[in-house]
């Protein structure tokens, strides 16, 4: 009976030890977290990527319908107006001083989505 | 690999020892006299002491830290907050506990084999100390809020103790305890996932059911643990038939190694001291053979 028992005691303390052997690892959180995807600003035209952008956070006010503020962004000709005279890029970017923040009330827009407007505005805004 | 040839034969060597420990009392022809009661409990304060639970006998222990006492009246000096540990301990054999334990801290369970090596005795066999061998697995089983993946080892970390005490005359006992906390993850690439400390405990007897208790757990410089300072607790035990009672302070707020050793962020002097206590209360599961008749 005693034996038994210093079986069943040896089997607990091999299972215990084996287990901690087996499962040491050396992670840290920095390593483990995904990086973000990398953000794509080649071939940036206003109908592949802009006009997206336009429609998912802008359209609701600047329409052509709506126009608020005479800012029209859903028509390539009247959205390369505030593109070229810098009053879109100050307002997406936040710009200090600038008296309109982009989306109104909202959240600034993602960093790739500012990134992509911005080379679009720095490539002459094509088409 | 290494490391598996090493715990093997670390595991033979404590298996044959205990076992041939205990067999050569009953040979010594004079009488041995163990030092008894080295410490009141199990625990220190919040680490662990050289005792183990005699054999048959199961522990319930209630470790219980309230909040902050700087948390201000709003808080009613941390009472409104409370982290807890509910734990089992158990003496399988005289040289051998096993233990599981919950957290409230990280939701966190942990469970443990404590190994009684050599016990400090005069007599027949002198033995100037007491020697103990402590090492546990702890799970972290919070719900992830990152994107990380999940892996279940990121989740793991190990506490191996050496604990060395000896008790001087009939008051007052001494322990040295080397630890090695290993955490499968850590926050930066700069954090060591290997952390090595050294504590300390003394306690000093005051009268047969209270004694007075102190413990600090130093870490090594050069582990880039970020923020973090080392334990400092001061206590008060009372023993009562088969309950213990040890009332704490703390600059720590969890109840398990990994948390106190590895993850104490309180200062003493900016008022981040935690009250506490720990209630050990013994159950004899499995009566000796000798009171059986």
């Amino acid at each position: 009976m005693k034996k038994q028992g210093h079986k069943v005691l040896s089997f607990l303390l091999y299972f215990f030890l084996t287990v901690i052997a087996f499962s040491c690892k050396y992670y840290n959180e920095d390593d483990l977290t995904p990086a973000p995807p990398p953000c794509d600003t080649t071939n940036v035209t206003y109908m592949n990527i802009i006009l997206p952008i336009f429609n998912a956070n802008c359209i609701v006010c600047h329409s052509t319908a709506i126009g608020s503020g005479g800012i029209i962004l859903d028509t390539y000709t009247d959205a390369k107006v505030p593109a070229q005279n810098g009053m879109l890029w100050n307002a997406v970017s936040w710009a200090p001083g600038f008296p309109f923040r982009m989306p109104k009330d909202g959240a600034q827009l993602p960093s790739c989505d500012l990134a992509k407007i911005k080379k679009w505005i720095d490539s002459g805004v094509p088409q | 690999m290494r490391r598996i040839i090493l715990l093997f034969v670390f595991s033979q060597s404590i298996l044959l020892y205990s076992q041939d420990s205990l067999k050569v009392q009953p040979k010594q022809s004079g009488k041995i006299i163990y030092a008894e009661e080295t410490f009141k409990a199990s625990r220190i304060i919040l680490g662990q002491s050289v005792e183990n639970p005699p054999n048959g006998v199961l522990t319930l222990l209630i470790s219980h830290h309230f909040g902050a006492l700087n948390s201000g009246f709003y808080n009613f000096f941390g009472l409104d907050q409370s982290s807890t540990r509910l734990g089992l301990e158990y003496g399988a054999t005289n040289w051998l506990a096993i233990g599981l334990g919950r957290s409230t801290y990280d939701k966190t369970w942990d469970g443990y084999l404590k190994f009684r090596i050599l016990r400090q005795s005069k007599g027949a066999r002198k033995m100037p100390l007491s020697l103990g061998i402590f090492t546990n697995i702890a799970v972290n089983t919070l719900k992830l809020t990152t994107d990380r993946p999940d892996y279940f080892y990121a989740r793991l970390s190990y506490c191996t103790q050496v604990l060395f005490a000896r008790k001087f005359g009939e008051i007052f006992s001494l322990q040295l305890t080397p630890t090695w906390i290993h955490m499968n993850l850590v926050p930066t690439p700069q954090d060591h996932n290997d952390i090595f400390s050294l504590g300390a405990g003394a306690s000093v007897k005051v009268s047969e059911v209270v004694s007075l208790n102190v413990e600090y757990f130093y870490l090594f410089p050069g582990q880039h643990l970020d923020g973090n300072k080392n334990s400092f607790s001061i206590s008060c035990d009372i023993k009562a038939g088969a309950h213990v009672f040890q009332l704490f302070l703390t600059n720590s707020q969890g109840n398990f190694e990994e948390a106190f050793i590895g993850d104490t962020k309180g200062k003493w002097f900016n008022g981040d001291i935690y009250f506490g206590f720990n209630i050990h209360r013994m159950f004899t599961v499995k009566y000796p053979k000798a009171k059986k008749k």
